[in-house]
């Protein structure tokens, strides 16, 4: 490839922005070739499972399905320092259409399964937010914004959180030591602690890759992690494709598009047509997901309160009152 | 050492730490110890149980811990800034409280520390911090300043002892010292004579002592101050923070000297060491570090309050609210900068008894300020916490937070018991030079008159 | 690999449809069939052709309605399809836990056509105690799309042939088709213009200036004619380096707050500082050895 990227032989083969070898259909590989080309296609897990192919004279064969998408060598998530480094070329940017989100928690709890959270553990949270007294309130996801100046890495005492060239912040539960720090230094309140033990966390595990934060570690701090391993296999993060509105977009700033899994846009072109901001970018900190003003709102916001407990719908308007 | 008259009269007075430890004094070790105890056992709760046991959720992160963490590293601060002073300045009346305010520093320095080791989630990764430090985060300066600190000022109150060590070691013999003392004092003397070469070098090495301490202890306090100035934080993001900081650890280190002083001249009977003079020397300082407070309290609030940016709006809602953090905010302001001008600045209730109860007042009220410095702040982020889990919205520590907190204060009362049983609370031999000279000068303040 | 992404992009209804059932299978408390009369069931089926002139049928088997709508998995599904005369067994499919079933044909399978020139497939599902049946019919055409990348005055087009070719040999142009331009990116394929074929078979659209491509500017071009009732979905692509190149080099953080290494003035500070702070403290120590050594 002639790819000019400034890093180790070892990783040069998998710098490549676009695997050109897929070009050819998959489905070509597969059927010319039979599966044996398949098993032997690097970083391409193959599943037990079959998928039959009627060829040019008729007859009917089986090859085996490859079981991910590998957008990205390699296609499982890095660990160690390798996940320090982030994915080359790549500038992960995510848009939030506020004028979608109905409050429909969907986000929540596709993020709540894909990490393995609790309940109450919340990466995507949605506020309920009322800029002056004057204006409608309106919903607003907030997740990790994976800031350029990153106020918690920047704080961090052992480097168990940092900044990848990919726009994303990630945390090494591996190497916190819980100070909580960052939770404090964050200004969106994006970490969490885990502050119980959970059977399935476990410490020093082998499968753990900061890109996935599975499994948890009692006594860390995690947080929204843009999902590279998902990007890995070229699929959107959990909030984007859990969003029955489509409000959430997630794409590659250096390809300037985004994506909502429907529709996909030139990145630039959106921000600059509908006036996309970032939540208090006065602070400097550089956020990467943008939001798109809550204009001509397709719901009234009182429709986001009937995914909410009486409770919840009461904290909530109290808490868009007082202000 | 050429022990002359004066000062085994002065040892002979203050031997009383050559005692055998009586009843009185093994129920206040046993009962210091159970305290420290039920500590532990808190922190062996905290530790299996996880930190959900504790006040501390995701907003609040840190609470009573930091509270106390800093409060404590500001008297041991202070308790070392104020040596330095005095040393270097030559305040021949400040000689007495030496020695409590070394001692002060170092036991507070230790004791400080373990209340940032209890918000940890995982304490047994604490020497990542010195596998991976990262120089850009606050923590790391707070861990260099304090390791820093820790051992220059053991190693400065070690030195201060040399003289008496050497007088100890010169009287053993007469005042019938079992052998185990003689032969400790012995070593500890490190052949000190007090020939005029080793008396210059010990002064020497004390005066650079007193001089780098200063300095350091000024950085360190600063960059405690800016463990929360460094974060994008209404409330916190503040650069008046280190001098402010740094004044409040002066003024509580004061309070506590005059406490201390009042303590062990009540149990003791040393009234003639811890004269009525120093009680109004300190509680003039008081007054005045009271003042400044006061001046740089305001400083800090004022401007806040003015400006009234959206955020500090909710954060003033909730420090002048009387169901929230009113009463304390009201109450710190006026224990902190008011009562001390009151009760010392007037006349008619300055007495010994007055200034102790200011002092203690102080004490509260300071921690208070620490407390409001940081918990509310810590609850009025950007975003709307918007959560049904009240615990998560409001702080309130938990038995297990409060008794650590005891537990430390056990340690540190546990720390002055045993050490009054090594050597005498006073400088014996630097005061001997002190009493050649009769003549004093004495400020024009006294106490309330007799019979008034 | 590419199928799934052809059919992730080119066919969003699969893809809504998936969205539809996955919350459906979530939320759907399956009742016992005991007792009860035959729940209704639907066959949909799509085709596509793929960029390197395969060919795929989508099927999915869904029972239930409207949100409680869910797939029906290990079902059976038999497709037969049809010449001008008689049928002919093509192929048994059996569903996957969503109720897919993907059938892919190579390029060089000749379809057998009716008498209209169309290739028919029935798709049937024969049901069980509990599952009605369902059937399904798809008819489509052979839809040839030739893409041309060409720069003429050093502006950059895409043009696409689009044509069928009969059984003589003969090709005839599709006019009014409309095709979809774009540009594939990591998680989808960006549509830049939807251009309708002119009566000579042909749609070209000029290609933007910027947009970016790997380091080297390499992009691939994807053309696509999208769900036609005819033709169904047919898509081509080309790689070229018309892309913007993106430098995509490792540029680390630097020295920075946030990066591995601090700001060199930070480390100079510290070193200062502490030296001179430890300097002064040696030799106070010192000076407390030597009163030793002079006892």
């Amino acid at each position: 490839m002639s790819e000019k990227v400034n890093m180790e032989d070892s990783s040069k083969s998998t710098n490549s922005r676009r695997d050109f070898l897929k070009k050819g259909s998959a489905l070509g590989i597969i059927a010319a070739s039979g599966a044996a080309v398949l098993a032997g296609n690097q970083g391409t897990k193959t599943s037990g499972e079959k998928i039959k192919v009627l060829t040019t004279d008729g007859k009917m064969i089986e090859v085996d399905k490859p079981v991910d998408n590998c957008e990205i060598q390699p296609c499982t998530p890095a660990k160690g320092e390798a996940a320090r480094q982030g994915i080359p070329g790549r500038s992960f940017v995510m848009v939030i259409d506020l004028a979608k989100c109905k409050n429909a928690r969907k986000c929540v709890e596709g993020c709540q399964k894909g990490h393995d959270l609790l309940p109450d553990q919340e990466f995507m949270k949605v506020h309920l937010m009322k800029d002056n007294p004057e204006a409608e309130p309106y919903w607003f996801p907030k997740n990790c914004f994976h800031c350029d100046n990153p106020p918690c890495v920047k704080v961090c005492p052992v480097g168990a959180t940092f900044k990848r060239t990919d726009n994303i912040v990630l945390v090494d539960a591996d190497a916190c030591i819980g100070c909580k720090f960052c939770v404090s230094a964050c200004p969106y309140s994006a970490r969490i602690f885990n502050w119980t033990d959970k059977e399935s966390y476990s410490d020093n595990d082998p499968n753990y890759s900061p890109e996935t934060s599975v499994p948890g570690q009692h006594g860390t701090v995690s947080k929204c992690d843009f999902c590279p391993d998902r990007a890995r296999e070229g699929k959107l993060p959990d909030c984007a494709t859990s969003c029955p509105m489509g409000a959430i977009y997630f794409g590659d700033k250096n390809e300037d598009a985004v994506t909502n899994g429907e529709e996909t846009l030139r990145f630039k072109q959106l921000i600059k047509d509908r006036i996309g901001y970032r939540y208090l970018e006065e602070l400097g900190t550089e956020p990467n997901v943008y939001y798109l003003p809550p204009i001509d709102r397709m719901f009234p916001y009182e429709r986001g309160f009937s995914s909410l407990s009486e409770e919840q719908q009461e904290v909530m308007k109290n808490s868009i009152k007082s202000k | 050492m050429d022990s002359n008259a004066t000062t085994n009269k002065l040892l002979d007075e203050n031997k009383s730490f050559l005692d055998k430890p009586g009843t009185g004094w093994m129920l206040k070790v046993v009962a210091l110890v159970v305290i420290f105890c039920v500590g532990l056992y808190a922190l062996f709760l905290q530790v299996t149980k996880g930190h959900l046991i504790t006040g501390m959720r995701d907003h609040v992160v840190w609470g009573v811990y930091i509270v106390n963490f800093v409060f404590i590293l500001g008297l041991s601060y202070a308790g070392a800034l104020i040596a330095g002073i005095f040393h270097l300045g030559r305040v021949r009346w400040a000689k007495p409280i030496q020695r409590i305010l070394k001692l002060i520093t170092v036991f507070s320095l230790i004791i400080g520390p373990f209340y940032i080791l209890l918000c940890l989630g995982r304490p047994e990764r604490l020497f990542y911090l010195f596998l991976h430090p990262r120089i850009q985060s606050p923590i790391i300066w707070d861990v260099i300043a304090i390791v820093t600190d820790l051992i220059f000022c053991t190693v400065y109150m070690y030195f201060t002892y040399i003289k008496d060590f050497a007088l100890l070691r010169d009287n053993s013999a007469r005042l019938n010292m079992p052998n185990w003392r003689a032969k400790l004092y012995k070593f500890l003397a490190v052949g000190y004579q007090n020939t005029p070469k080793q008396a210059k070098l010990l002064n020497q090495a004390l005066d650079i002592l007193a001089a780098i301490i200063i300095p350091t202890t000024i950085i360190a306090y600063s960059l405690l101050a800016w463990l929360f100035g460094m974060n994008l934080k209404v409330g916190w993001n503040s650069s008046i923070f280190a001098p402010f900081f740094v004044l409040s650890a002066v003024y509580s280190g004061v309070a506590l000297l005059i406490l201390i002083m009042w303590i062990y001249r009540k149990t003791q009977k040393l009234e003639k060491v811890f004269t009525d003079n120093h009680f109004v020397y300190l509680g003039f300082a008081l007054m005045v570090l009271s003042l400044f407070y006061g001046y740089f309290y305001f400083s800090e609030y004022i401007t806040d309050w003015y400006n009234m940016q959206k955020t500090y709006g909710l954060l003033w809602g909730k420090y002048l609210d009387f169901s929230q953090y009113g009463i304390p905010f009201v109450t710190s302001i006026f224990l902190i900068t008011f009562l001390p001008a009151i009760i010392i600045g007037i006349p008619w209730f300055r007495t010994v008894k007055s200034i102790v109860f200011t002092s203690v007042a102080v004490l509260v009220g300071l921690w208070l300020a620490r407390y409001l410095m940081i918990v509310p702040v810590l609850e009025t982020p950007y975003l709307p916490i918007q959560d049904v889990r009240s615990d998560w919205v409001h702080y309130s520590a938990t038995w297990i937070e409060w008794s650590l907190s005891l537990a430390g204060i056990a340690l540190f009362v546990l720390f002055f018991v045993l050490m009054s049983k090594l050597a005498p609370i006073i400088p014996v031999a630097e005061m001997e030079e002190d009493l050649e000279y009769e003549e004093e000068v004495k400020l024009d303040v006294s106490l309330k008159p007799k019979g008034a | 690999m590419m199928m799934n992404r052809i059919n992730q992009y080119g066919n969003t209804k699969i893809y809504v449809s998936l969205l539809l059932l996955i919350s459906c299978v979530l939320f759907y408390a399956p009742t016992p069939a005991y007792g009860q009369k035959q729940s209704r069931t639907r066959l949909k089926a799509y085709y596509e052709k793929l960029p390197n002139n395969d060919k795929k049928i989508s099927i999915i088997l869904t029972q239930g309605k409207g949100k409680k709508t869910r797939g029906v998995s290990d079902a059976e599904i038999f497709l037969t399809t049809f010449d001008a005369d008689s049928a002919m067994e093509l192929a048994t499919l059996s569903t996957d836990s969503l109720g897919e079933a993907v059938l892919f044909i190579e390029a060089n399978y000749t379809f057998p056509k009716n008498e209209d020139g169309y290739s028919v497939i029935d798709l049937k599902y024969p049901g069980n105690d509990s599952l009605r049946s369902a059937k399904k019919k798809i008819e489509f055409l052979d839809l040839n799309i030739d893409l041309t990348l060409d720069i003429i005055d050093s502006v950059k087009y895409v043009e696409v042939l689009t044509y069928e070719i009969a059984s003589d040999g003969n090709r005839t142009p599709i006019s009014e088709v409309g095709i979809n331009f774009g540009v594939e990116r990591l998680y989808s394929t960006l549509y830049l213009e939807e251009v309708d074929t002119d009566d000579d078979g042909v749609a070209i659209m000029e290609f933007p200036n910027d947009i970016p491509g790997d380091s080297i500017g390499m992009i691939t071009v994807v053309v696509m004619l999208e769900d036609h009732d005819d033709y169904g979905t047919v898509t081509k692509s080309s790689d070229i380096s018309w892309g913007t190149p993106v430098d995509y080099s490792i540029v680390s953080n630097g020295r920075s707050l946030f990066g591995d290494s601090a700001p060199l003035w930070m480390i100079i500070s510290v070193a200062v500082i502490l030296s001179g702070a430890w300097f002064n403290f040696l030799l106070a120590v010192y000076k407390v050895y030597r009163i030793k050594k002079l006892a």
